[in-house]
């Protein structure tokens, strides 16, 4: 016959295997136990009367211990599945542990409702959306990081991205946009350094100047760089330099009244090149001549205040 | 038949040292010759140092960059329709699930670079559910962002209509305004540079990445993207350009950001399907090896 309280003072008071000791108090490791504490009411050994609920594959069952059958511990439990409806499941509850102790009924209802609540949480976590953990291997890091590294300084981008850049302008995909000094103007230009009076050169200039943009069919402002601060690109790209492009409308007015565009051209071309760009040789010598003129005016200024004197 | 070494230790290795010692005169010789050879003849006698790229294995069907351009008519793929320029593309850029402030700076910062390109929500949908879904608004492609600790660590590019899923990994993404010297961009549409990607995969590859933008791009605003691929690393980079007086130099600005994406997985389906072809899946390669 089993006698629970002879159980207790060995199992409770010596030792039990399933006894864990934490600092907070004892706890069951034992699957049957109800509330998992080690105490003589939950303990599944020292207790002919005694049940639990225990959850298997989603389905909840009622283990009923039979200490008729003490002797046969495979079949010692008895087993009721609850239904999955929860109301009809504790129903089920107080009807087999009807007349029972009532902190057994209780304590096996709050176990149950405890699974339940878990078994409800795990289903909907099943449609939540998670990211899938994936470990990192720190070696693999850290050679991948090696390899990068090696492989951009290999790749030297800058210089490719540069390089490219020019062969597509030179391939003529730019082709509207930008009007560089072709080799015809070039070649127009050195011989304007053998050749001589000023008009003659000017009118050549012009000349070769017009094929090249008969090439280009809009005419096309020039975009003025300085090849000095990349700060300022953006403010050349935004502000630009505004008189080129008002010259342009001019431009357009004037041969719309009626003036010989070739005429207009000259004349834009003249101011063009005094003002903005680099100053060739015909419009150089000009300007360096006028300079002249003023100096000695200024000397002679200067040779009747002394003489005043 | 080479005698057996001795087994006396020190003889042994007398041996190995005078067979050392006759190799290395053999090289210098071997070396003088070619030099005086080359120098007869005018050139550089040094030999090139070997890298890994002349050391390459091919992995499966390798041809140079050059014979084969991306933006050709005659490779008909999911991308044709966008090269061709019957299908303008429209991007959907999308957060991942746990996104933080990175990953929205990443975000505004592809806005900018790429051009049509929108911000969406992500309201807890699947990865199959927001293509879905793009693909009814008649987008053409769905970039979604993968973050962990504050990093961004992965992309999906999901080319829409039916199109390959790709996986990249994200690794060193500098915004911009950590680059020294930054500028700002404009809206005008880049011009892209898709360089040294030398397999069909790569090229594949380089087509998804190209049809983000193929657009027909405004030159006049001078910006260029650049993805340039280096043993299997495609590098970003964002610049705006300009040429010198005579367009004989370039000089570049960085403007956008700057990271490197390393292929992880290409499918042929979208996320969805379980069937999809895998195109490729990054495996342990030797260290010739390069797939893109």
């Amino acid at each position: 016959m089993q006698s629970d309280d002879v159980i207790w003072s060995i199992v409770g008071k010596t030792f039990c295997s399933f006894r864990v000791k934490i600092t907070t108090g004892n706890f069951c490791k034992n699957p049957y136990n109800l509330t998992g504490i080690c105490a003589q009411r939950y303990c599944p050994l020292a207790n002919s009367r005694y049940a639990t609920i225990i959850e298997k594959d989603g389905d909840c069952f009622l283990y009923l211990k039979v200490i008729e059958r003490a002797h046969l511990p495979n079949a010692l439990w008895e087993k009721v599945k609850l239904s999955n409806n929860y109301r009809k499941a504790l129903e089920q509850i107080d009807e087999k542990l009807r007349f029972w102790p009532n902190y057994l009924k209780h304590k096996a209802k709050q176990r149950f409702t405890k699974i339940k609540q878990y078994l409800i949480r795990k289903k909907r976590l099943q449609f939540k959306l998670k990211s899938k953990l994936v470990p990192v291997n720190n070696r693999l890091e850290r050679r991948e990081r090696k390899k990068e590294k090696k492989a951009l300084s290999i790749a030297k981008l800058d210089k490719r991205i540069e390089e490219e850049l020019l062969s597509r302008l030179r391939s003529g995909k730019y082709q509207d946009i930008y009007n560089f000094p072709l080799a015809q103007y070039e070649t127009a230009l050195e011989q304007d350094k053998v050749s001589e009076p000023e008009t003659v050169e000017f009118e050549e200039e012009y000349e070769s100047d017009e094929e090249s943009e008969e090439e280009s069919e809009s005419y096309e402002t020039e975009e003025l760089e300085h090849p000095t601060q990349v700060q300022d690109i953006e403010d050349s790209y935004l502000n630009g330099d505004n008189s080129i492009f008002d010259d342009d409308e001019r431009i357009q007015d004037q041969v719309d009244e009626g003036e010989d565009p070739k005429e207009v051209l000259k004349k834009r071309w003249s101011r063009h090149a005094t003002k903005q760009k680099a100053p060739t040789r015909a419009t150089a010598r000009k300007t360096r001549k006028r300079r002249e003129f003023e100096y000695e005016l200024e000397d002679e200024r200067l040779t009747q205040a002394t003489t005043d004197r | 038949m080479e005698r057996p070494l001795p087994k006396n230790k020190v003889l042994r290795s007398k041996i190995r040292q005078r067979s050392k010692y006759m190799k290395k005169k053999q090289k210098k010789k071997e070396k003088e010759q070619r030099k005086m050879e080359a120098e007869a003849r005018g050139e550089d006698w040094r030999k090139q140092p070997l890298t890994l790229e002349d050391k390459r294995v091919s992995v499966g069907d390798d041809f140079s960059a050059g014979e084969r351009l991306v933006v050709d008519q005659f490779i008909s793929d999911e991308f044709s329709p966008v090269f061709s320029g019957t299908i303008t593309p429209k991007v959907v850029i999308v957060p991942g699930l746990k996104a933080t402030r990175i990953t929205y700076t990443f975000i505004s910062e592809l806005l900018q670079v790429i051009p049509n390109s929108v911000f969406f929500k992500r309201k807890q949908s699947s990865l199959a559910q927001a293509s879905a879904s793009a693909s009814q608004k008649g987008f053409t492609d769905l970039i979604v962002m993968e973050e962990n600790r504050k990093q961004i660590t992965g992309l999906f590019h999901i080319h829409l209509p039916t199109g390959p899923c790709a996986y990249y990994r994200i690794r060193n993404y500098i915004p911009c305004k950590n680059i020294v010297g930054h500028g700002r961009s404009n809206t005008s549409k880049p011009e892209v540079i898709l360089s040294h990607f030398t397999t069909a995969l790569g090229i594949r590859v380089a087509r998804m990445l190209g049809a983000l933008f193929a657009l027909e791009p405004e030159y006049s605003g001078r910006q260029v993207v650049t993805l340039h691929n280096q043993r299997d690393f495609i590098f970003f980079r964002f610049h705006r350009y300009q040429f010198d007086e005579q367009g004989k130099k370039v000089s570049l600005q960085e403007q956008g950001p700057r990271f490197t994406l390393l292929l992880q997985q290409l499918i042929k389906g979208l996320p969805g399907d379980d069937n999809a072809e895998v195109e490729f899946r990054k495996r342990k390669a030797s260290k010739y090896e390069f797939f893109l």
